[in-house]
């Protein structure tokens, strides 16, 4: 009896759990890195030819670097003495007025807004005269200064007014409140370009050129004689054939630049906005700037005097208020941004502009390798990542973000880098989400996988323990039993007039019939002493005798069933599947005919039970009723299908329908295979 | 005259043993083995006249082996002494042995005076099958020979020895209804009718006594269990 037990086990696909399952984890880091680098290249195409980046990198100073840079480049020439203005001359004060590079405390609210506290701090050097120039940048959030605009109305000789909306999109004009602050200023021009409005002041007539008193003696006197000299020296520089000065003023800032403008070295608009100009003369004027690197200060540090606001600092240079560059919609042309932190965003924006303004092919690609490898990167480490318990992968990339968002802002404030965070930022994001992604696709079909075999490793441990119990009964208590009948038997022939021998015999004989009822529930030992067929046909049998009904069996092959193959283990299921299905129809389904039906189709074998009742009816099937629920259980886990369908044969009825794949002749570790179908 | 003994329980080896030497002669030979494999090469040696086999075993079930003993001796009359009382071994039992020969099928539960009578019965030539089983067996057999629940309560009843009279009296039935029935008993045992063989060699119901015991349709048991029930039944009434 043990021989059979240990030969089942043999055959049921045991499960070495441990070994077995870390092979599959080592397998499952190719599946993951296969899956990570698929992921990452397919990022790389998506988002690589998207201007997402290119949107992100556009950096918040770029305005002011852009207009640093064409101040730098317009005003030597008009500076006084020789050479050119250093580039300490120049401030920058950064504003931001976005949360996005939150470098400022938010607005109280309905408070000033704190740029306009900062700018009100300017006034008085406004007023003292003492810049030489004021750039700004005011689109503060839609709203002016009344004092602000009052001062910059007074001292309008020395500002240069800039209100820079979107360049290539005449809708995103600064707020409609601040551009009337801006006429009521009285400007001489407001030059309106479709690209947002750059009023300005007759630069020329009242700081470069000398001229009416509306500036006080201190600015006209440092930039009077530089107002002299403009007109020759530009003429000198570029050639009068491209510039013809009115004499005493520049009309506009663009006209500052035009040498710029008009060698064409500049940049402009997007190809595709090039049309929405008329006029090569209304085109937006767009410089091309140089490396250069300018003294930045915060905004906050104009608010507290005490940690560093010095109004000397602003005299006699020039000052650039920046707010935040507004995010262009999609003016730009698709450039990719290189990662080096040499060149400066501003410089690969101009130049990619200048590109398609010479109408040539963007050839940017060389520059975006990098960012490729860095999604490819992304999508590697993402596939490493899950590995990562899904805790401490969370845990591990929003730290790191944060340390890099940290260090980045410290960079930006203390150290005046601007470090280009966001495409690592991205490549982090990614990376995070690949890991999650490839960690719930394979982990979870793992665990998946490794529940089912565990559920089978239980099946079969369930079907052991009822096996040995069965075994135990039917070699200890069953022998035990009859011979105490026997004995009863021995005492009704001693006392043959006594009844109660008799009676005892026949209450044993009872109790034996029962205790094989339960043997053969435990394990149906005709299974293995007759094999498959023939257990069929005794559950068959059994039916008949206790419903009544009419069986049959219809052996479709009449093959000897080792031929098919099965193990112990299939057998049993299959077996406990056709039980159940008798069961249900001897409890349910009030048939006067039972036909099953089995054989082989192709590689499949078939069994097939009809009943003539009165059929499933799908309303009456609680989902917690354990019959069919078994059934599928047990069919899933030797990895056979069943089906429930109304009979052809019969008006009314059920049928079975179960089938699974045999292994060929020529297979008899078949076991394991069963293992992979679950 | 031997006997093969076959079990791999050496406990019910010895039982049977004892048993078949006290009640069948000190003159056997008895050989004893323990599993199906060795039933057959045993047999092979030995050529038993009567093989005890027990269905569960080791290597080589009873059933299995009875079939390939059978094979090669046809005239040994296999006893299956087994635990189970599931038909579907009879009926397995009943394809093995050939058409004349015979078998017996007893379960381990059964008393000694059954399994003498049985080993008794089948050396004899007749089939014996354990009174349960015996019952059950009648409607599963080949439907076309196999007998009905009423067929079979008739052929009981000519068995005691009762007539056609007291039969009808005792299940409450005409006698012509208790006719009729025993007219289709001996068309499925395959007596000729009086009427088609002009002159029957044979009386009916002696023959019918006599098939129904040879293919254990009947025995001694099964018989004396029904006797015990008549008489109660009268006794109560």
């Amino acid at each position: 009896m043990r021989l059979t037990l240990a030969s089942f086990k043999r055959q049921s696909p045991t499960i070495k759990q441990a070994g077995q399952s870390a092979l599959k984890r080592d397998g499952l880091l190719f599946q993951r890195l296969f899956w990570g680098a698929a992921a990452g290249g397919l990022a790389t195409i998506l988002l690589a030819e998207s201007p997402v980046l290119d949107t992100m990198e556009m950096n918040l100073l770029e305005w002011r670097y852009k207009v640093a840079h064409e101040i730098e480049k317009a005003l030597p020439m008009l500076a006084p003495g020789s050479g050119h203005m250093r580039a300490d001359d120049i401030n920058i004060i950064t504003y931001d007025d976005e949360d996005q590079f939150d470098l400022e405390e938010d607005a109280q609210e309905d408070g000033p807004h704190p740029i306009q506290g900062v700018l009100a701090r300017l006034i008085p050097i406004i007023e003292s005269g003492d810049p030489l120039l004021i750039v700004l940048d005011i689109d503060l959030s839609g709203r002016a200064n009344a004092d602000l605009v009052k001062t910059l109305k007074r001292y309008k000789g020395n500002i240069v007014l800039a209100l820079s909306g979107n360049l290539d999109n005449p809708e995103d004009f600064p707020a409609a409140e601040l551009r009337q602050s801006v006429l009521t200023c009285a400007y001489d021009h407001v030059i309106k370009e479709s690209s947002g409005l750059v009023c300005r002041m007759p630069i020329s007539a009242n700081i470069f050129l000398g001229g009416d008193g509306t500036t006080k003696a201190g600015a006209s006197q440092s930039v009077g004689s530089a107002g002299a000299t403009i007109g020759s020296g530009l003429s000198d520089g570029l050639g009068p054939a491209r510039l013809s000065f009115p004499g005493e003023a520049f009309e506009s800032l663009p006209e500052v630049v035009a040498p710029l403008m008009s060698s064409r070295v500049g940049v402009g608009p997007s190809k595709s906005q090039l049309s929405s100009f008329n006029d090569q003369d209304q085109l937006p004027i767009y410089i091309k700037f140089g490396d250069g690197k300018y003294p930045t200060l915060r905004a906050s540090q104009l608010l507290v005097p005490e940690t560093g606001f010095d109004p000397a600092r602003f005299r006699g240079k020039v000052v650039m208020i920046g707010t935040n560059f507004s995010q262009k919609a999609d003016n730009t042309p698709r450039v990719r941004t290189p990662l080096s932190s040499k060149v400066p965003n501003v410089l690969i924006q101009a130049e990619a502009i200048s590109t398609l303004h010479n109408n040539e092919a963007i050839k940017s690609f060389p520059h975006s390798i990098l960012h490729h490898l860095l999604l490819l990167l992304g999508g590697a480490l993402g596939a490493v990542s899950s590995v990562l318990p899904l805790a401490r992968r969370t845990t591990a990339f929003l730290s790191t973000a944060m340390v890099l968002v940290f260090a980045t802002q410290i960079g930006f404030m203390w150290l005046n880098v601007h470090f280009p965070i966001l495409p690592i930022l991205a490549v982090l994001m990614l990376t995070y989400v690949f890991g999650t992604l490839i960690y719930l696709d394979t982990d979870l079909r793992l665990r998946n996988k490794e529940l089912a075999l565990a559920r089978e490793a239980m099946q079969v441990r369930a079907e052991e323990e009822r096996q040995r119990i069965a075994e135990d009964l039917h070699d200890e208590t069953l022998p035990a039993l009859s011979s105490v009948a026997r004995m009863a038997d021995r005492l009704a022939a001693d006392l043959s007039d006594n009844p109660v021998p008799k009676e005892m015999r026949e209450k044993l004989d009872g109790a034996i019939s029962e205790m094989r009822r339960v043997i053969n529930d435990l394990h149906p030992s005709v299974l293995e002493t007759m094999g498959f067929k023939p257990a069929l046909d005794n559950l068959l049998s059994i039916l008949s005798r206790e419903a009544k009904v009419r069986v049959e069996l219809i052996d479709l092959d009449q093959k000897d069933d080792s031929e098919y193959g099965l193990n112990n283990l299939v057998k049993l299921q299959l077996y406990r599947i056709v039980q159940e299905s008798l069961n249900n129809v001897q409890k349910h389904a009030q048939a006067s005919e039972v036909r099953l039906e089995i054989g082989l189709k192709g590689e499949e074998l078939h069994i097939i039970i009809k009943d003539n009742g009165r059929g499933i009816n799908p309303k009456s099937i609680k989902p917690e009723s354990h019959g069919l629920v078994n059934i599928r259980q047990r069919a899933q886990l030797i990895g056979a299908t069943v089906n429930w369908r109304k009979p052809v044969e019969f008006e009314s009825g059920t049928e079975v329908a179960l089938s699974i794949i045999v292994p060929g002749d020529s297979n008899p570790t078949q076991g394991s295979q069963i293992s992979l179908h679950v | 005259m031997s006997i093969l003994i076959v079990d791999d329980e050496e406990r019910d080896r010895t039982w049977l043993k004892n048993l078949l030497l006290n009640n069948l002669g000190k003159d056997l030979s008895i050989v004893e083995g323990v599993d199906g494999a060795q039933a057959v090469e045993l047999s092979q040696k030995h050529k038993p006249s009567l093989a005890f086999l027990d269905i569960k075993m080791p290597n080589l079930s009873g059933i299995k082996a009875a079939e390939q003993i059978l094979k090669q001796l046809p005239e040994t009359g296999v006893i299956m002494l087994s635990n189970f009382a599931d038909e579907v071994y009879v009926r397995q039992l009943w394809k093995v042995v050939p058409p004349n020969g015979v078998f017996g099928y007893v379960l381990k539960s059964a008393s000694d005076e059954q399994v003498v009578e049985a080993a008794r019965a089948v050396m004899s030539g007749d089939c014996w099958i354990h009174p349960g089983i015996a019952r059950v067996i009648q409607r599963t057999q080949n439907r076309a020979t196999s007998l009905t629940a009423a067929e079979y309560e008739a052929l009981v009843c000519i068995a005691l020895g009762m007539t056609d009279h007291a039969i009808a009296k005792k299940l409450y039935l005409t006698e012509k209804a208790i006719q009729s029935r025993l007219k289709s008993l001996y068309a499925k045992l395959g007596i000729p009718g009086r009427s088609e063989a002009h002159e029957s060699e044979f009386n009916q119901r002696c023959r019918a006594v006599y098939l129904s015991n040879r293919r254990g349709l009947i025995n001694q048991s099964e018989l004396d269990d029904w006797e015990s029930k008549m008489s109660d039944v009268k006794a109560s009434t």
